[in-house]
């Protein structure tokens, strides 16, 4: 199980659809840790005032036609919280990256 | 507007997913579709709010609907919530009221996507593969629901519709806006509908700002250039070109789950709101009725969502205001579940707290636990554990989680916060932390601690402000009937009163569960005094049960068996044996033991009624085993060992029966029914002495029976013990005694078992108030012949447990061993265990003949047509 898997889809061309699990096992263990980690979210549009403030804790960044979403979250729970303001929104996923700790 | 090829793959298979995110238009797909192909009637809506969130509401809410369509309204029974229904035995119920559906039928769910628990997910997903073919499904959801779709699609039942079909072409979108009374300039059409995507939800909120603007052609221009997501930008849109009125109430509104024109009001601080509401929905503004006079409302999820972000940052200050109104409006409406969601929005745990308290029993009795979980866990956890009545609550959430031990600590937390209620909530506040108190120690199963939790319950609940009118009579009911049950089964004898008060007063505020408990209960404690009276209460319960469903809900187990009893002692045992049936199916294997052992006594006196000693027998030994795994003593253990003892008698095994009435505790042996016993036994080894001086004690009344059948039988016996002893007077004399006793119940299993035609025939002609009922008796004694063959197979003798029961609902199903085990998620072993548990009990030997013998008694849904 890769962390790119969305990436390489993406290179096609084609709009990359979410693959569900992201355990892994670094993941698990941190998760048991309770450290924060930093995630970058990918969705297709550039997001206004109105859909920023939904996602509080997190950075919105126009990137090309698409925004970045940028920030730290506690927990899988919060992870899965974003993901589904997002899908409530009718956001396009497109990518969903956890990046390394500092 | 008309969409011909989705219509077409709408109607094509047996299950139809519609599976798109947010906006993709499937709603209005669907209500089309049903609409154009004239299907109202035959289709049955289910839309997700939070009642559906947990299984029985979804499950009440799936009914309901399906009564509504024509075909259901004639097959599908009426079911009223009730405190803990399984959603499994639902299913089941629905498989066998629609096995005879003969023409289309379709269920359409929207929003599947939140059918949140696994559990009712699983149901539905067991409904999908055993219901009839001519029940089709259609569903709507936002994101792929595991429901063995794969198994649908591989044998070609499943059509889908994904978010691509969804998109309109260009020629759907020029007729969507044209139906908004939009035209444009085809290039501005192209712009459009490229920018959109065919995104429905765009296109529509496009159409909403296009309608009578200007300058289209700027519009569409500016909107290309934009990078902004479509449905922000489009909104945006939308709320500039409406008035400030319809502004302001849109962005205050959109906190609530549906509106209605007087909270529209009561939020805007302004009128008009029904009218603005119509007017939107005309405008087709995302905003649908939900009941068919119009008057309340909902928006579209997505709409609402971007709304309800935009009062946050722009009216940040107000919301926790317009929050408490809501809640506010909602208590006074009695709507409680909405009223304390918006007063813990607002944060007012105080009132939020104080609605839930008094609100809890009729939820309760609602069924609708998994609400109030849900409504528990939106307070903060310290204000759980401070507020005496919310650390009761708690409490009884745990109970029925199965958390016995937090149960018990929240107990513990309420009773040191229940000093600083204040006073005029102070009684309510105890009746109700004792009430839940008494549920906990039930389930513990500690005699005496369920006695002492009654004793206080009585004290609290007797106080003359204990409860406060109003909804506080929900609590006294509640509390009533708990007392009266609890008291029942320790066998004391407020039962009975408590039991009345708590049936009446269910009557009077329309509480028909817990009068139906109550009045099941009161059947069988009836019983001992008067046949009559019990066969009455029994029958009240009974069509309780049936006007509403409840028909394998435990206490009504209570009242068949009543029932069979009262036709057994009559000497009617073929109407007998299909109420004993029923009780017994309603019994499951880990019921109280005391409910299971009144009912294999009934079995026993059902068979004793036929003449079939060895079954009776076989009922009586079950009874006997079951009585010593009793923490207290029960009404029925003498009652058990006088029958065991006299079929063994007339199996002709005296040495046994000599040998059981010899073991008999002292206690027992001085009852009635031990001396009545004892007479069988002497007059059988033609000891006619014997028999009176046996039976002397309970003709005089110094040996107590429960139950006046006793007596009766006492005389019968006596009557012939003094023929044979030659002294016909006293003979006379006790047979007439014996039929002044049995004359108003009609109890005439004493004189079927102990046939006497001789005297009976000589009393008719001499001096008697009984010549039609002897004629009767007579007329019985002759015409009776060796029991009929059994009509139709026997339910097994072992109930079934809760999971065996959960597997054999899959055996009709094409699933293995390995695939049902995931599906309950258990072992595989664990199924194989229940599997061969279940073939032992049902006496078969594969899964074929297990569905069959299931069938055949009635624990499984006889099988639909499929195609």
């Amino acid at each position: 199980m890769g962390r790119s898997l969305c990436h390489e889809a993406r290179e096609d061309g084609t709009s990359c659809r979410l693959v569900a699990s992201f355990m892994m096992n670094d993941e698990i263990a941190s998760a048991r840790n309770g450290s924060p980690r930093q995630y970058e979210i990918w969705v297709r549009g550039h997001l206004g005032e109105i859909m920023r403030s939904a996602f509080p804790t997190l950075r919105a960044q126009p990137r090309g036609d698409d925004t970045v979403l940028t920030g730290a979250l506690p927990d899988q729970a919060a992870l899965h919280g974003v993901l589904a303001e997002i899908e409530a929104l009718g956001l396009e996923l497109l990518e969903l990256r956890r990046l390394p700790p500092r | 507007m008309s969409r011909p090829e989705l219509r077409e793959r709408l109607g094509s298979a047996r299950v139809t997913v519609l599976s798109a995110s947010a906006g993709s238009g499937k709603t209005v797909l669907l209500r089309s579709w049903i609409a154009e192909t004239d299907l109202a009637d035959y289709a049955a809506w289910v839309t997700m709010s939070h009642r559906e969130r947990d299984p029985q509401g979804f499950w009440l809410s799936v009914l309901d609907a399906l009564r509504q369509t024509v075909p259901g309204s004639a097959l599908v029974g009426a079911l009223t919530a009730a405190p803990d229904l399984d959603g499994w035995a639902i299913v089941e119920r629905l498989l066998t009221d629609l096995a005879p559906l003969r023409e289309p039928l379709w269920l359409v769910i929207d929003d599947l996507h939140e059918l949140g628990p696994d559990v009712a997910r699983r149901q539905l997903e067991l409904l999908l593969m055993r219901a009839p073919g001519e029940l089709r499904f259609v569903l709507a959801t936002r994101r792929d629901v595991q429901l063995g779709l794969h198994r649908l699609r591989l044998e070609g039942e499943l059509a889908e519709i994904r978010a691509d079909d969804l998109r309109f072409s260009l020629a759907e979108a020029r007729e969507l806006l044209a139906a908004a009374g939009v035209e444009l300039a085809e290039p501005t059409l192209a712009l459009l509908h490229e920018r959109t995507e065919g995104w429905a939800a765009g296109l529509r909120l496009a159409a909403l700002s296009l309608a009578g603007h200007p300058d289209p052609e700027r519009f569409a221009a500016e909107f290309s250039g934009t990078e902004r997501t479509v449905a922000e930008y489009l909104l945006a849109e939308v709320l500039e070109r409406q008035s400030e009125q319809v502004r302001r109430l849109l962005l205050r509104t959109s906190l609530l789950e549906q509106v209605n024109g007087e909270l529209a009001d009561l939020l805007t601080g302004g009128s008009g709101g029904a009218r603005v509401l119509h007017d939107l929905e005309e405008a087709n503004a995302f905003i649908v009725p939900v009941d068919a006079e119009r008057s309340w409302f909902r928006y579209h999820r997505l709409f609402v969502d971007l709304l309800r972000l935009q009062l946050r940052r722009t009216a940040s200050s107000e919301v926790t205001g317009l929050h408490e109104r809501a809640a506010t409006w909602f208590a006074r409406q009695g709507l409680p579940v909405e009223a304390v969601r918006h007063a813990q929005a607002a944060q007012d745990w105080e009132l939020a707290a104080r609605l839930l308290a008094d609100h809890w029993p009729g939820l309760y009795l609602d069924g609708q636990a998994a609400t109030v979980h849900t409504l528990l866990a939106g307070f903060p956890a310290e204000a759980r554990a401070a507020d005496a009545e919310l650390a009761a609550l708690t409490a009884a959430d745990e109970l029925a989680r199965g958390s016995l031990a937090a149960a018990e600590r929240y107990l513990g937390l309420a009773e040191s916060a229940s000093a600083s209620v204040p006073g005029d909530r102070r009684g309510q506040a105890l009746v109700l932390l004792a009430v839940i108190r008494l549920l906990v120690a039930r389930q513990r199963g500690n005699p005496s601690a369920v006695a002492e939790e009654a004793r206080r319950l009585q004290a609290v609940a007797e106080t003359p402000d204990a409860v406060r009118p109003g909804l506080g009579q929900e609590l006294r009911a509640l509390a009533l009937v708990s007392l009266g049950i609890t008291e029942f089964w320790a066998t004391r004898p407020e039962g009975p009163q408590h039991l009345d008060q708590g049936v009446a007063l269910a009557r009077r505020i329309g509480r028909p569960y817990l009068e139906f408990s109550g009045l099941a209960y009161q059947a069988i404690g009836t019983m001992p005094c008067s046949l009559t009276r019990a066969a009455e209460r029994g029958g009240q319960a009974i069509e309780l049960a049936q006007r509403h469903g409840w028909t394998e809900e435990m206490p009504v187990g209570y009242a068949y068996a009543v029932r069979a009893a009262a036709l057994a002692l009559q000497g009617r045992p073929e109407e007998a044996e299909g109420w004993a049936q029923r009780a017994e199916r309603s019994i499951k294997a880990d019921a109280e033991p005391a409910a299971e052992l009144a009912v294999r006594y009934i079995r026993g006196l059902v068979e004793l009624s036929r003449g079939r000693f060895a079954d009776a027998l076989t009922a009586f030994l079950a009874a006997e085993r079951l009585a010593g795994r009793l923490a207290a003593p029960h009404l029925l253990v003498p009652s058990t060992w006088a029958h065991l003892v006299y079929s063994l008698v007339r199996l002709g095994d005296t040495e046994r029966a000599e040998q059981v009435l010899a073991g008999l505790s002292e206690h027992d042996r001085d009852r009635g029914e031990a001396a009545v016993a004892a007479a069988v036994l002497w007059l059988a080894q033609d000891d006619p002495r014997a028999v009176t001086i046996a039976l002397a004690p309970v003709l005089d009344g110094s040996a107590p029976v429960v139950r006046r059948s006793w007596l009766v039988e006492a005389f019968v016996l006596e009557a012939i013990a003094r023929d044979a002893l030659g002294d016909p007077g006293a003979a006379a004399r006790a047979i007439e005694r014996a039929l002044d006793l049995a004359a108003p119940d009609d109890i005439l299993a004493p004189f079927l078992l102990n046939p006497a035609p001789g005297l009976l025939g000589r009393q008719a002609h001499g001096r008697t108030a009984h010549a039609t009922l002897i004629t009767r008796i007579l007329d019985l004694l002759a015409g009776s012949s060796p029991a009929p063959p059994f009509a139709g197979p026997r339910p097994p003798v072992e109930p079934l447990s809760d999971s065996e029961i959960r597997v054999l609902r899959y055996l009709p199903t094409y699933l293995s061993a390995p695939e049902i085990a995931a599906e309950l998620s258990v072992s595989t072993s664990t199924v194989k265990t229940h599997l061969r548990n279940l073939y032992g009990k049902l006496g078969v030997h594969s899964r074929a003949a297990a569905v069959e013998r299931a069938r055949g008694v009635s624990l499984l849904a006889p099988s639909g047509q499929r195609r």
